[in-house]
């Protein structure tokens, strides 16, 4: 068990220390040069070398390098070029407000999928498996913004019942939840269509499984034996896709954030880029592949608990 | 061990009702039928086996009897179970569930699968009890657990009930599944071919265990098997069911010694790995007519064409095909703990042999013994970590991947498991005719013309027993003794010297394994080959090979003439391995 968390662990820091160099090299071969796009054209040599040196791009890339690390490791992402705002704090709000969105998503996403992917795999060969494989199916294929896009037509404009858009924070918890109910059913909809159809198989797969029927055997009806022991064991390929759909969703949830203007992390990233505010998006992708491996972290963590094959040496 | 739910279950020798009474059943699919109007009893106490081949039906009428059919099945008839006067067959699943573990419970075949891997084993067999309310509660029902684990023989019983599936061996995982079935005190056990997943020695033991333990509490006992052999040893009565009708049923002495059908006769006569038609072939269900019960005839020693076995010793070196020194395999398993090292695993201890030209060398050994290990590297396809090998002169140990071509010239392989070493996808002709693609492997190191090599394939599906047309077909149209026929033909399309052969016949039944037999034996002589036989079946390997190699963890603890060795075994292990292993020539000679 201890070693495997530590080679959890270790190979957690690895990659994200990789990551950042990566990160940090491609942004500087990527070309534009950020003194120019932050001065304008017309901006002479020296005023050029003048904001290199005030933002320290005239040191060699190793050292221009070691700084940013040091500074994320302090926490401290500098300050943008374009903006000339400290990052930091703009990259905690906004993060917040995505890790909401998604965290809820996802909660109803597996609150949905779990039951109806449960019920279409039992009830495969009649009528109400198949309608609910064939909802999941439809709803795979409807992308999101376009879920939003009814949600609004429908809820905020023809009934008025929920805002049509923006974003309160949580500490505001009535305006909050009507602000946050309509994107989270957009995201949630679609991953709850695609986990169904993932819980559904790894369903079907588990009830061919002989310890099913040495349970059914004992005494257990076949669907009491499917939720004692078949679940669990059919948890763990689930378990991977949601890790799958929540790094997916750090990003993706970008067009549903524009759809309702919210202002998430995805939003920061593509007007960083859109402004080629370097430091601003080198940090924002600095911070989602932070999440992404901390979020593949967990699920390997979440299956060494799951599954006793995996802590040999308990 | 106490019996605390029916105190006076072991001193009542029959009671007024039977523990399973099965009347007229038929089991269908939408086209035919599986299982045609079944009638048999089996009384308190008693053991009756159900003996069959694939497809025989067997374990569908199991499966009726537990009431755990597939939806995709219908089933008509009568089934009872123990003083239970309802009607198992259409019972519903929630009346069935509760006859379940409590009047009649199941042992499976497959002990690995049988177990839900995520819990501990105690408390799967507490579950049994807690189910039926046997016991008030939890920690009753554990404790009792324990007890059960107590008695089938399960080691440290408190601390293999903390285990978890994945910590025990195939035969512990058999006997925890016994434990479960046995939890309630059921008056009918229902066995599925129960130890054909064990190794003999194990087989043994948990046949014994089943056998004391239906004794000890009157049990009834059904036994579904394709083993002739193990339900000789473990039946007083038998049915023999041949697609879906039982076409024989009696006491075990008789109808193994009297056998009124053909198609007992067949099984009997192709299942008796000692008896030989005139022609020193193993009998098959079609030849059985000529089958004389219980009359020995050794086919080592009158194989007709015998090579120079005898001879051999005077020229020990010369004629050595492969020879093997002294090697020794050790795998590095991942660390488990931070302060000890990396355990390592000794597959090989310095196992040393040499098979020479036309010799028929077998391997025996079980699961372990690392028998797996010697065909990978004598197949080239992992290296010795010391020692040396060499096969047809050329040295395998730090051979590189062009060298390694030359040896796929001269050695081919069959492996077991025909259902799955065929890709579906491709013909039955390219699947043959692949070995000829790589130029390497052929004799004179030539790729032949695309007409060559439908003629070679040809001449192969001929010499290999099968149809013409094979060749456009796929490999889902075969039965499992066909695709062994379509293995065995790839291994030899390109002319190899020595022809390695992984238990090639463990995953066929009876019928089948004699005719694939009869036609390895063949093909040697025909094509001069040399065959490497690794099998854990000593009566297999006694029929077909002349020398023999007994393996156990990681060392040849004995090897010489099949003959010899298995008339006078010198080791300890050997002579276990010879008296576990059942053979139906013992019940023949017991009447």
């Amino acid at each position: 068990m201890a070693i495997r968390l530590l080679k959890l662990l270790g190979s957690f820091i690895a990659t994200v220390l990789v990551s950042t160099v990566v990160v940090f090299l491609l942004l500087r071969v990527l070309p534009g040069d950020p003194a120019t796009v932050a001065l304008g054209i017309e901006a002479t040599t020296e005023q050029l070398a003048a904001w290199r040196e005030q933002y320290g791009m005239n040191t060699p890339l190793v050292v221009q390098y070691f700084e940013w690390l040091g500074g994320l490791l302090r926490g401290d992402f500098g300050v943008s070029y374009v903006t000339g705002q400290n990052i930091s704090p703009v990259i905690t709000d906004r993060l917040q407000v995505t890790l909401i969105l998604v965290g809820l998503a996802m909660v109803i996403a597996i609150a949905v999928a779990v039951p109806l992917g449960t019920i279409a795999a039992i009830r495969h060969q009649r009528p109400s498996g198949a309608i609910i494989s064939g909802v999941s199916q439809f709803g795979v294929a409807v992308p999101s913004f376009l879920v939003g896009m009814l949600l609004i037509v429908f809820f905020a404009i023809e009934l008025d019942w929920l805002p049509s858009g923006g974003w309160v924070p949580p500490s505001e918890p009535a305006e909050f939840l009507q602000h946050v109910t309509l994107p989270v059913i957009a995201l949630g909809t679609v991953q709850a269509s695609i986990l169904t159809r993932y819980v559904r198989s790894a369903v079907l797969e588990i009830q061919r499984e002989d310890f099913l029927r040495t349970a059914r055997s004992k005494g257990l009806t076949a669907n009491v034996a499917l939720v004692r022991h078949g679940l669990r064991n059919a948890g763990i390929p689930v378990l991977t896709v949601v890790g799958l759909q929540m790094a997916g969703l750090l990003v993706g949830a970008v067009v549903v954030e524009r759809v309702f203007t919210i202002p998430g992390l995805g939003s920061y990233l593509v007007d960083s880029v859109g402004n080629r505010d370097l430091l601003a998006v080198q940090a924002v992708v600095v911070v989602l592949v932070i999440a992404i491996v901390l979020i593949n972290f967990l699920v390997d963590l979440a299956f060494t608990l799951l599954d006793p094959r995996l802590r040999r040496a308990a | 061990m106490t019996s605390t739910a029916h105190p006076l279950a072991n001193r009542i020798p029959v009671a007024d009702h039977p523990a399973l009474d099965v009347s007229g059943l038929t089991v269908a699919t939408d086209e035919h039928e599986l299982v045609s109007n079944l009638t048999f009893r089996i009384e308190r106490g008693e053991r009756v086996g159900l003996i069959g081949e694939s497809g025989s039906g067997k374990s569908v009428t199991s499966l009726a009897v537990m009431g755990l059919l597939p939806d995709s099945l219908t089933a008509t008839g009568r089934v009872t179970v123990g003083g239970d006067d309802r009607n198992v067959i259409g019972l519903g699943e929630a009346q069935a569930a509760k006859l379940r573990g409590a009047n009649m419970a199941m042992v499976f075949q497959e002990p690995m699968t049988a177990l839900n891997p995520l819990l501990r084993v105690g408390r799967q067999i507490a579950e049994s009890m807690l189910i039926h309310g046997t016991q008030p509660d939890r920690a009753a029902a554990e404790r009792r657990a324990v007890e059960l684990m107590t008695d089938v023989g399960l080691p440290t019983p408190a601390e293999t009930a903390r285990a978890y599936p994945h910590q025990l061996s195939g035969g512990q995982r058999q006997r925890v599944v016994l434990a479960i079935a046995l939890a309630n005190d059921p008056e009918l056990l229902v066995c599925d071919e129960p130890t054909t997943a064990l190794d003999v020695t194990v087989q043994k033991q948990v046949l014994k265990l089943v056998l004391e333990t239906v004794s000890r509490r009157s049990t009834g006992l059904l036994f579904i098997t394709h083993d002739l052999a193990v339900v000789g040893e473990t039946c007083e009565r038998v049915l023999v069911m041949n697609k879906g009708v039982v076409v024989e049923e009696g006491p075990i002495d008789r109808v193994f010694t009297r056998p009124q059908h053909p198609y007992t006769r067949g099984l009997l006569a192709a299942s008796d790995l000692d008896a030989t038609d005139t022609a020193g072939r193993l009998f098959t269900v079609a030849t059985a007519a000529d089958y004389v019960l219980g009359r020995s005839v050794l086919r080592t020693a009158q194989r007709p064409s015998a090579p120079a076995a005898p001879a051999a010793p005077a020229a020990p070196t010369s004629a050595a095909l492969v020879r093997a020194e002294q090697l020794t395999k050790q795998y590095r398993r991942d660390r488990t703990s931070l302060r000890t090292p990396a355990p390592t695993v000794d597959a090989l201890r310095g196992v040393s042999f040499e098979i020479e030209a036309g010799q028929r060398f077998g391997i025996v050994g079980e699961s372990g013994s690392g028998k797996s290990t010697l065909l990978r590297i004598l197949s080239g396809l992992d290296q010795p970590t010391s020692g040396t090998i060499d096969v047809v002169g050329r040295r395998l140990n730090g051979a590189r991947h062009a060298d390694l071509a030359e040896l796929r010239k001269n050695l081919q392989i069959v492996f077991q498991d025909p259902m799955a070493s065929l890709d579906p996808r491709m013909r039955i002709g390219e699947i043959i005719a692949e070995p000829l693609m790589n130029a390497a492997n052929l004799q004179g190191g030539i790729a032949v013309s695309r007409k060559e090599r439908a003629a070679l394939v040809a001449e192969m599906v001929h010499a290999v027993g099968l149809p013409t047309d094979s060749v456009e077909r796929f490999p889902h149209q075969f039965s499992g003794g066909q695709r062994q026929r379509i293995s065995i033909a790839r291994a030899l399309v390109c002319r190899p010297r020595i022809l390695v052969a992984d238990e090639p016949v463990s995953a066929l039944d009876v019928s089948v394994r004699a005719q694939v037999l009869n036609l390895l034996a063949d093909l040697v002589d025909e094509y001069e080959l040399t065959l490497v036989f690794v099998s854990h079946d000593l009566g297999v390997v006694r029929h077909l090979c002349d020398r023999v190699a007994v393996m156990q963890r990681g060392e040849i603890v004995e090897q010489g003439e099949t003959r010899a060795i298995y008339d006078d075994p010198s080791h300890p292990y050997t002579r276990s391995l010879i008296e576990a292993t059942p053979t139906i020539r013992h019940t023949q000679e017991q009447e």
